[in-house]
């Protein structure tokens, strides 16, 4: 028996440029299913460029993504409707902001902004609604009585698990990050680490993780591409690149990281 | 020096293109339409929208009744009627049952209207998601795609903040099982009037530059919750004038030791039934 | 029967940032662990044991050569299966303790070993359960399991690494130093444990910092030594 991963996402040459500066150079990737994949990079290499083209919110010059939840793979991001994307963003896939404020309406109550999507589904139950909301914030380790407080009475550690819990309630089966954890504090950093870890092997979603903090990659990950000046210079298993690094700038990236 | 203006002020060209604009709006009942808001003799904030629908639709054959907050005898019911009368000479009237073309500020008639007539709204705010989503770059995505979780968030926050769901005029609506619509500033209680009504309903906004219909017979929804369904509030007080009960009052402080009163806001109504 | 296998395998560094310096560890490093064997890993240190651990697992890239497990029923090549199955095989077939201790900060001891099994699909009362039970055997007083390890002794630590291998049935462990930070009662335990797991059926290859060690529980051993330069 032999084992064949089907992949729910595909990128073939993504290419891409502001002006004259190239963001992403002939780019390709797959994602599996239940699988966390890392880009990480110095800043301006391209990860969050590449983030946005796979997510569909910026368009390549060349290059497209395929996707679909059987490993069909028959959708394309680049030719989807806008009003199938947006669908897509909202139910079947997920993307958690560096900054939650990004992502949360903040004159909404946090019970509010859970239930976004469920009613954006057609829920039109307040008891229903009320209830996933409180189940939620318990699963993000939110004290249940903040749920009508707003957002901008939250730490930004809660601020951050709040626009996880609003996101991550559709059941999204493909969850795009960018830098989940880089704005907190590092006290608080531990905690997300330790939830997204949880809630990911919890709900088996793929998730593609941007992040230049190659320890958030290792603990999260269990692949990884490092990005170099808009391309993918090295990919395989998380622990084999960063301990064994193979290409030049990889062997630089690793050995740069300060001990602690 | 006598000036002479066009039948009901606007050129014919002006009144064409309204008229157009309007089969538009028919044809996709709650939807906004855009068009060129005419400069008009009055401010914005002052009914232009509704003036302009009302001149494109009238003619020597109409009766005309104009109300403001439910009556006819404000300033502004006052000298919008005065202003068609002489820009085109039409009969008008105080009575609802015997008006063909009625415009409004803020309340629908409590007298039932018949299959005929026309009920022309004054808006100061076409679009229902404003408030939400000042951007029209969105909210025209909004309504292409039928998202209005925006609003269903509003009134989840006023369950969560006041136990229900308050909002007291300008209710949100679906016509048509498709737009989210704003019926204008009427209360939350006329609504259920908007509900397949045997007459049509225009509406003018002119400083927002946009028009919306709903035709005759046209569903009109107001949004709510499975357990939380809609239910406008209205005092039981009756009517210290005609004892009428189930009409929309106005509350009228009387003295100066703060005695009121509750009246009927719709002044036709009371009147007949005195 | 064998469970691993290794053929062949070769690894060297190539340290980029020195020029392109080339180092050579392994060369031509064959041999096989059966069911329920334990193969002890000896040699001078720097000699290249621990690399030789790695490369097994896929922690380095081999350079060439084979090494087959046994996963699933069938003999699967670890240096060539995709990233996606190099994963699901380390998840279930093959484990491997290092020397050091890397967990996500201020994560209590228990959850730590216990994810080791919800990641294999065990739940929580359950994997809770068989963690606590390694941690005891493993004389890790309960009054530490719902701390973070970050603040234990280089020995209580030692013994989390070994519980989060351990806790599981694994057919395949490699173990890298498993008692050297151990005093002799605690190094004791783990003798035992891993004659358990020889028992149970386990294929082991360790490589212990004590000869005594070595004598007590390997089966076999396989000398490492530095590679001079006829070998490269």
């Amino acid at each position: 028996m032999s084992y064949r991963p089907v992949p729910i996402l595909m990128a073939r040459d993504l290419t891409l440029s502001f002006g004259t500066l190239c963001a992403l150079e002939s780019v390709s990737l797959e994602i599996y299913p239940g699988e966390v994949l890392a880009i990480v990079g110095e800043s301006g290499s391209g990860k969050t460029t590449l983030l946005n083209t796979l997510y569909g919110v910026l368009a390549p010059g060349a290059g497209e993504v395929r996707f679909g939840e059987n490993g069909e793979l028959d959708r394309c991001v680049q030719t989807l409707p806008r009003q199938q994307l947006r669908h897509l963003h909202r139910s079947a896939w997920g993307y958690v902001h560096q900054n939650p404020r990004d992502a949360l309406r903040m004159e909404i109550t946090a019970g509010g902004n859970i239930v976004e999507r469920l009613m954006a589904a057609g829920e039109k139950h307040y008891g229903t609604l009320r209830e996933k909301a409180l189940f939620w914030l318990q699963k993000v380790e939110i004290d249940p009585k903040r749920i009508d407080d707003l957002p901008t009475t939250f730490s930004g550690g809660m601020q951050q698990r709040l626009q996880i819990a609003r996101t991550l309630i559709s059941h999204p089966y493909l969850l795009f990050m960018d830098e989940p954890t880089s704005g907190l504090d590092v006290s608080v950093q531990a905690g997300l680490l330790d939830l997204l870890r949880n809630l990911v092997s919890e709900q088996r979603m793929a998730v593609i993780l941007v992040t230049h903090d190659l320890a958030v990659a290792r603990l999260l990950a269990g692949r990884i591409a490092v990005m170099q000046r808009g391309r993918i210079i090295e990919t395989g298993v998380t622990d084999q690149v960063l301990d064994d690094p193979q290409h030049p700038y990889t062997q630089l990236l690793v050995s740069s990281v300060l001990p602690a | 020096m006598t000036i002479y203006y066009n039948f009901a002020y606007l050129d014919e060209g002006t009144k064409k293109k309204i008229r157009r604009t309007l089969l538009k709006a028919v044809a996709i009942p709650g939807h906004q339409i855009p068009f060129a808001s005419r400069e008009m003799p009055l401010p914005y904030g002052w009914g232009t929208g509704g003036i302009q629908v009302t001149a494109a639709v009238i003619g020597p054959e109409d009766i005309l009744k104009v109300i403001d907050q439910g009556s006819d005898d404000t300033t502004n019911a006052v000298s919008i009627r005065n202003f068609f009368r002489s820009t085109t000479g039409v009969r008008t009237t105080t009575s609802t049952r015997e008006a063909t073309l009625i415009q409004t500020r803020h309340r629908i008639p409590e007298t039932p209207l018949h299959a005929g007539q026309i009920l022309v709204y004054q808006v100061p705010m076409p679009e229902p998601l404003f408030k939400l989503e000042p951007r029209v770059s969105e909210t025209i995505a909004l309504h292409a795609m039928a998202d209005y979780s925006l609003m269903y968030l509003k009134l989840y926050d006023q369950i969560t903040r006041y136990g229900r769901i308050a909002i007291g005029y300008e209710y949100p609506v679906i016509v048509h099982d498709r737009y989210l619509t704003s019926p204008s500033p009427i209360p939350a209680y006329d609504v259920p009037k908007m509900h397949m009504s045997p007459a049509l309903q225009l509406f003018g906004a002119g400083r927002e530059k946009r028009l919306y219909a709903i035709p005759p017979y046209t569903r009109v929804i107001p949004l709510d919750f499975t357990d939380y369904p809609f239910d406008p509030v209205n005092t039981r007080q009756p009517c210290a004038l005609c004892g009428a009960v189930e009409s929309y009052k106005d509350e009228i402080v009387i003295d100066d030791a703060g005695n009121r009163q509750f009246i009927c806001s719709d002044t036709d109504f009371c009147e007949h039934r005195r | 029967m064998n469970l691993l296998e290794v053929k062949d395998l070769r690894k060297t560094f190539t340290l980029h940032l020195r020029g392109g310096l080339q180092l050579a560890v392994l060369r031509n490093i064959s041999f096989s662990v059966a069911a329920g064997e334990c193969v002890a890993l000896v040699g001078p240190s720097g000699a290249g044991k621990s690399t030789l651990l790695r490369t097994i697992y896929g922690n380095y890239r081999a350079e060439s050569g084979s090494v087959t497990v046994m996963h699933d029923g069938e003999l699967v090549d670890l240096t060539r299966v995709p990233p996606q199955q190099l994963l699901v095989i380390r998840r279930h077939s093959i484990a491997y303790v290092s020397q050091f201790l890397r967990v996500i900060p201020r994560v209590s001891t228990r959850a730590i070993v216990a994810s080791v099994l919800k990641d294999q699909g065990v739940r929580s009362p359950d994997a809770d359960a068989r963690a606590e039970s390694i941690l005891l055997t493993l004389n890790l007083p309960l009054r530490l399991h719902g701390l973070p390890p970050a603040t234990f002794s280089g020995g209580e630590q030692q013994r989390v690494n070994l519980a989060r291998a351990l806790v599981t049935d694994h057919p395949v462990l490699l173990l890298d130093e498993p008692t050297a930070s151990l005093d002799a009662e605690n190094a004791a335990v783990v003798l035992s444990l891993i004659q358990d797991a020889k028992r149970a059926g386990r294929a082991i290859i360790s490589i212990f910092h004590d000869p005594d060690m070595t004598v007590r529980v390997a089966d076999r051993q396989i000398p490492i030594t530095s590679l001079t330069e006829n070998d490269r």
